[in-house]
């Protein structure tokens, strides 16, 4: 499995978590957004209506009636219902249960660097995982490692 | 390149944050000319109905209840190209892939400002139009 660690330098999470998911889609695959925080999951929602290549980035708050067959799904939850194969953690707050997807992305800036270098050195000890890590220089993404 | 038109919504978002006439100057200022354009607040029905096509989806409901949350601008836009030039000046979902002069890295600290719709294809275009707009609000 592959875990692509973002670190963001100033740009809202809500925008790299709308890039992602669009490209994910894209290619016909499903989400699940985890973080803790409700309010950030509920504003998250509302801007994703928001954002998207043409209009919107189709998705939904878990706890609806249609959890299982959402696109994107938003949680704080590591469970996927809606048989996702990726992950996205949104709150900089390093989660085991991501290695059990294909992918995951670990989204964390520097408030959460130190979580997120205990996560980076935990997995080089283990089997089968590619640790993927994408900084941003002059505002664009570059795949350092 | 011929002359075509596209359509536009300036979302809830954008409405509530008073940023209709920066985005239209945006606009304006790709080459775009807008030749209709209507504040309204959705109803339920018109929400529905503009987003049929994803009636069988699980966010359908949620998307309607956004898009009725407050008043939108729908706009008629006529330019060369206009759908590809909309989407252009729109930019990238992600900022840092999104060119200077685009709403989305125009607005980049401010992610509600991108609140934009527009059509992906001069056939949706023609559809969308016809629902919001009838031949006689369009002055070219």
């Amino acid at each position: 499995m592959q875990v692509d660690f973002y670190q963001l330098a100033g740009t809202p999470p809500e925008q790299v978590i709308a890039s992602l998911a669009d490209k994910l889609l894209a290619t016909g695959g499903r989400m699940i957004v985890v973080a803790d925080d409700e309010v950030f999951l509920a504003r998250l929602n509302r801007i994703l209506w928001d954002q998207g290549a043409a209009s919107f980035v189709p998705h939904g708050l878990a706890g609806g009636a249609d959890d299982a067959r959402q696109p994107v799904l938003l949680t704080t939850s590591p469970d996927a219902p809606n048989l996702a194969r990726n992950m996205l953690i949104a709150d900089g707050v390093w989660r085991e249960s991501a290695l059990s997807y294909d992918r995951s992305f670990f989204l964390f800036d520097n408030a959460t660097l130190e979580g997120a270098r205990e996560a980076w050195k935990s997995l080089a000890a283990k089997e089968g995982i590619e640790r993927r890590y994408w900084a941003q220089e002059g505002g664009k993404w570059v795949k350092k490692v | 390149m011929a002359v075509t038109r596209t359509f536009s919504i300036i979302k809830p978002d954008a409405t509530r944050r008073n940023l209709t006439g920066a985005v239209t100057k945006m606009l304006e200022d790709a080459g775009l000319r807008v030749v209709a354009s209507k504040r309204i607040h959705m109803t339920r029905d018109q929400a529905e109905g503009f987003y049929a096509v994803h009636k069988e989806r699980p966010f359908y409901n949620d998307l309607c209840t956004f898009m009725t949350s407050g008043p939108v601008v729908v706009q008629v836009l006529e330019g060369e190209d206009s759908v590809k030039r909309n989407r252009d000046v729109m930019g990238a979902t992600n900022p840092s892939d999104a060119a200077e002069g685009t709403i989305r890295k125009a607005y980049a600290e401010s992610i509600e400002a991108n609140s934009v719709h527009g059509s992906d294809s001069d056939e949706n275009a023609a559809i969308e139009i016809a629902f919001f707009f009838e031949p006689a609000e369009i002055v070219g």
